[in-house]
Order: structure tokens, then sequence, then C-alpha cells
């Protein structure tokens, strides 16, 4: 499939749809409550995919995680334009304005800071950690899937939030 | 106070916003393969049935890997059982034969066996059920797993599945004629690599998994975990301290005797039975030694335990023997568990001797001045293979032997018992031979007796004396049990003698 997009053939997009709908729906359903929303959002990002392909290195990440970015990106870009939309009512058609270049540097230093102290946690509640806060999952689904209580789950999460609050504030984040 | 929470909270708010802000833009590998609706599901069934499958006997292990596999399997199967008709009939069939296996499990624990309970073939029905339900548990896999890729617009591939299937008939197979040994093994191989080809069949179909939508409920998966774990150690735990003895039918005994068992008894006596023993006999076992011709008595003893082996001459054309074991523990010995006599006379020399009618007998004890008795709780016939140590090496001889089962009194003083049996023709002639010699035993032998004692409860699972000496469930076959040989040697009065106790450990 991979190669057929690269080739540019149209059965590699046919393929993309078909074999990874289901993922990609997956990822958007926590993201965007509109099925409408949804269905547009995948056209959008399966074509960020194909026109992208030649971002995608098999060393450097899977092609899931790869494409979870890209699904991910494109559907928190919808949500960041449709609150714009809505806070300054503007028309449907226009671009939501990107964030600063302090803004963009800001953030990448936190993301940084994060990803450091992330790699310090067991890989259960990191696991804990990117459901739902890479992939907006709610404690509802969270605990369907992981076969436990919502209740268990908010537990569990409010510890991972104080184990990374203290080791954050040890590298340096103020409340 | 109430600044102080709302302080806390705003705090707690904007870390939570620092944490949607911060998370980074690329999930890695591990993390985005993990995160899949089904993948866990999927494993748990998978692992979980090979798990349960096997019968390691070692450490242990056939008891906790079917335990954990079973425990496994139902989580899988109850994540996905709403997900389509397939999974839900799954999910149904996994929790019968939980069900069955916890019942399997309660048995094994305990001093009974299946076939105690639901009959003489109920073990073999138990095997068939559990079969069946495994094989229609693994079509539904197939047709689940088959319907997600359907739905999910993806080719089916549940070939592997299908494989599974075949694989575990032909286990069912070999296990229907008792294949063991390396042929038994030659079949688990392929079922085992069938397992792992599903398990990287599952990572095929990831893609697909995406659309299973777990619903969450009351019971979560966790919650159906902890019942099966405490359902798990109720049935380790209730057999293991409450069916670790059989119940004894305890009647005060009746001193009462007629004139002619009176009589029979001063005979008796006079012939050289010791009278004590006599004393130990009812009414009708007195009553049947009115023919009584000779008495010969042997004695043997081993540390707390003492037994008394009489044999009554009854008649000698045809020679009828009525053989009385009498058996006692010392005050200090422990009562607990079971005890088990193996009654063989034709152990030895396989001289075709026959017994006139099935054993039966009783066990004493006194409290007080009373005297208590209750009768032997079961005397039956098994045929059993010895089973070499730890279920290692090669299979054992095969014999038929009867055998008597009992437990002591939990509290007593002088606690005995008894079993007697009539035989028929007991003079076989036996002839040993060598080089340029023979030696020929003609008279006075009848086969032997095993004493199977228990010498403690420390035994997990409980197994009754009979079971252990038949070798069925037993890890280490003579932990808590001491097994002890009377030979069948019989001398004419006034030559009593005393003979030494053989003992197999």
């Amino acid at each position: 499939m991979i190669q057929a997009i690269r080739n540019r053939e149209e059965r590699g997009m046919e393929m993309l749809l078909k074999q990874y709908g289901p993922l990609m729906r997956y990822i958007l359903t926590p993201l965007l409550p509109d099925e409408r929303d949804r269905e547009e959002c995948l056209q959008d990002a399966a074509l960020k995919a194909w026109n992208g392909i030649g971002s995608f290195d098999e060393g450097r990440g899977s092609w899931n995680a790869w494409l979870t970015s890209i699904v991910r990106n494109t559907a928190l870009n919808r949500q960041r334009a449709e609150k714009r939309r809505q806070a300054q009512e503007l028309p449907e058609e226009a671009e939501a304005p990107g964030p600063t270049p302090e803004e963009e540097a800001l953030r990448h230093d936190r993301q940084e800071m994060l990803l450091k102290v992330l790699e310090k946690l067991p890989r259960k509640e990191r696991l804990l950690f990117y459901r739902k806060y890479y992939y907006g999952q709610s404690t509802a689904q969270i605990a369907a899937e992981l076969g436990s209580s919502e209740r268990s789950v908010e537990g569990k999460l409010y510890r991972v939030r104080k184990k990374l609050q203290e080791m954050l504030e040890g590298e340096g984040y103020e409340r | 106070m109430n600044a102080e929470k709302e302080t806390m909270l705003q705090n707690e708010a904007d870390f939570d916003a620092y944490l949607h802000d911060a998370v980074p833009d690329q999930v890695a590998d591990d993390i985005s393969s993990a995160v899949n609706p089904w993948k866990q599901a999927l494993s748990e069934i998978l692992i979980g049935t090979a798990l349960s499958f096997f019968t390691l006997r070692f450490l242990f292990l056939d008891l906790i890997l079917p335990a954990l596999g079973f425990g496994l399997a139902l989580r899988g199967w109850f994540r996905l059982r709403e997900q389509n008709k397939a999974f839900r009939t799954g999910w149904i069939l996994m929790l019968v034969r939980t069900a069955v296996f916890l019942f399997t499990l309660f048995m094994d624990v305990s001093i009974y066996s299946v076939s105690d309970w639901l009959g003489g073939r109920g073990d073999t029905a138990v095997g068939i059920l559990t079969g069946l339900l495994l094989l229609a548990q693994l079509f539904c896999l197939r047709n689940g797993l088959d319907q997600v890729m359907h739905e999910a617009c993806q080719d089916s591939s549940w070939q592997a599945v299908s494989w599974l299937i075949l694989c575990y008939l032909l286990i069912l197979f070999a296990g229907f004629i008792r294949l063991n040994g390396l042929l038994a093994l030659a079949v688990i191989v392929p079922f085992v690599l069938c397992l792992v080809r599903v398990g990287k069949l599952s990572e095929k179909m990831d893609p697909a998994g995406y659309v299973i939508a777990p619903k969450t409920g009351r019971v979560t998966a966790g919650g159906v975990t902890k019942c099966y774990v405490a359902a798990l150690l109720l049935c380790c735990a209730i057999p293991f301290l409450f069916l670790n003895r059989f119940p004894m039918d305890w009647q005060k005994q009746q001193e009462v005797r007629s004139e002619e068992a009176r009589e029979i008894h001063k005979q008796l006596t006079y012939m050289g039975f010791p009278k004590e023993r006599l004393e130990d006999l009812p009414e009708e076992e007195l009553l049947a030694c009115r023919t009584a011709e000779s008495v010969m008595v042997s004695s043997h003893s081993w540390n707390d335990l003492s037994v008394d082996s009489v044999a009554v001459v009854l008649s000698e054309k045809p020679r009828i023997w009525k053989v009385f074991y009498f058996f006692r523990l010392s005050e200090d010995s422990w009562h607990g568990g079971t005890e088990a006599l193996e009654i063989d006379p034709d152990r030895q020399f396989d001289a075709g001797i026959v017994l006139a009618e099935d054993p039966h007998g009783a066990v004493l004890y006194r409290k007080g001045e009373e005297n208590f008795s209750a009768p032997i709780t079961r005397i039956r016939k098994e045929q059993y293979t010895s089973v070499p140590l730890n279920g290692m090496g090669t299979a054992g001889t095969t014999q038929t032997s009867w055998f008597a089962e009992f437990s002591w009194p939990r509290k007593g003083e002088n606690v005995r018992g008894w079993v007697s049996l009539t035989v028929e023709d007991p003079y076989k002639m036996v002839v040993f031979e060598w080089e340029n010699a023979e030696y020929i035993i003609q008279e006075h032998y009848l086969g032997g007796l095993t004493f199977i004692h228990q010498t403690g409860r420390l035994q997990f699972p409980a197994r009754s004396a009979r079971t252990a000496r038949t070798g069925g469930g037993s890890y280490f076959p003579e932990i808590p049990f001491r097994t002890m040989n009377v030979s069948g040697y019989f001398f004419p009065r006034p030559q009593t003698v005393t003979v030494p106790a053989e003992t197999e450990n």
C-alpha cells in the first residue's frame, strides 16, 4: 500500500481508506463528535497522508504512528478552527490563524520537557496518559477498553498527573 | 477553606491544560500499536486458551496454568461479547467452560473424584463435555473474527483458527485413544504453533480491530476477574479444608450377643483367635464362623500402626477361609485425613484365589466407657496403573485390588478397625523354580494387604489414601502418606508368630 501511494497509484488511496479507515475513524471519534465532521476530516487526513508520503520514513517510526499523528493533527486543526470561528464568528471557509513563533517555541520546550519525564513513567501509566491526552479518549472509553471501571481509571489518571506534576516541578515547571 | 480548594482545583485545571498543550505531536510506536480496542482482548483469549489447555503435571502447573488461562480467556471473551453474535455465544460458552473447570477443580482438590459425584463414567463425561465446549468456542472465535473483518471491509483471515480447530480435534482424538508420551507431545506441538500463528495473525488484523467498540457497564472485565478469583479461591479452600475426610456413620456399639454367638466366641478363643479382637466383631461375623476348624494368626506392627491378620479355616473341602485384618492406631497418632487398605488376595503369585464375598468391615473407637463403630465408608474394586514418581518416567504395571476406605474419628481412644473377606481355595500350590532346584509353597498362603496411612494434613490438592496409592493427582505420591505391606502368610496354631512389617518407604 505504502509503495502504491509513493508511486501515486490510485489503488494506494483505495487501500489506505479500506485498510486504515477503521483506525482513522477510531482516532477521530473522541476528537470530533460530529459524524459529518469526522468523515470530512477523514478525507482531509487521507489526502494529507497521500501528499505527505515523502515525509514518512519507516526507520523513524511505524506507519501506524505516522498515520495516527497525521489524523490527529488534522482533527485538532479542525477543532481549533471551529473554536476560533465560533469565538470570532469568522466565515466557515476562513482558515484559523496559526500560533505565533513565540508560542510555537514555548510549546516545543514544554513538549521536550514532558517527553523527558514521560519516559520515566512505567509503560502502563504512559499508555494511560497518551490515551487521555494524545488520543483525547474519555474516561468511559478508556475504562471500557481496559476492562476497568471509570472510577478506577480516574484514580489512576489522578495518580499519573500527580506523578508528572512532581517530576515536572523538578524540571522547572511552575504552578 | 473554600478559597484554598478553589485554588487547588484551579491549579489542577491549569496543569491539565498544560498537559493537553505539551503532549508530543507524534506518538511512539509501542504506544500506537498498544492503543487498539481489541488487541488486549484477543491476546487474552488466545493466551488463555493455550494455558487452559495444558496439563503439565509439574510443580502444580496443571492447576496454575489452566487457572490462569481461564481467568484470561474469561476477561477476553467478556470484553468482546457485545461485538457480534458469535462472540456473545463464545462468552456464554466461556461461562459454561469456567463452571465446568471450577467444578472439576473443586473435585480434584478434594478427596473425591468427579465420578464419585456423577457416577462411574463421570470423569469421561466431563472430559468429553470440556472438549466439545472448547471446540464450539473455537468455532465462535473463527466466526466472530470473520464478522469483524467483514465489518472492517477487510479480507477474511480465519485460516489460522481453522487450523487451530483441526489440531484441537487431533488432540481430542489423542485423548480419546489415551495417547501419551512423545506421540501426545507431537500432537500438542502443532496446536501451540497454530496459537502462535493466530497471535501473529491478530497483529495483522489490528487495523480491523478498531471497529470494535467495547461497552462499559456496571460489570467490568476487572469485576469479572475478581469474581473468578474469588470462586477459584473458594473452590480450592473449601474442599481442602472441609472435604479432606470421609463422613463416618458412628453408632454406639451393641453389647448384647445371642447364646450361639457367645458359644462361637468361646470356641474361637480356644482356637487362638485373639480375645480382644473378637470383642470388636459384630454378631453376624461371629455367626459366619460357626463351622470354624482352626485359626491362624500373624501380627505386624510399624511405629504407630499395628495389624493382626487372622485366618479362620471354615472348611477344608472345599477350602474356605474367613480372613480378618484387625488394625489399630496408637493413642498419640494423627487421626485426620483418610486411610485405605488395599486388599489383593492374589497379589504375589497370581494363583487364582477367589473371594466368595465382597470385603467389608468397620472402624471403632472408645469414648469414656462407650464404644462406637461405623462401617467402612467405601469398599470397591479398582484397576490402576501405578504411576511413576512425579509423573515422570515410564508407565507402571496395571493391577486390580480391593480398596477399603475410611477416616478415623476426630477424637477418641483406642481407635481401631477390621476388614473381613471370605476366600475360597486359598492353598494354591506355588512353585518357585531356578537352576536345578525348586521350592514349593503349598500351604497356608494368602495374598497380602497394604495399609496406606495418612500421617499429616499437609497436602495440596487433598487426596484420599487410595488416590495416593493409585497415583491419581499426586505430585509427591508418598507425602503425607505411608504404606505398609502385610505379607499374607499364615501359620497353623500353635505356631503363632510375629512377622516384622515390610515397608515400601
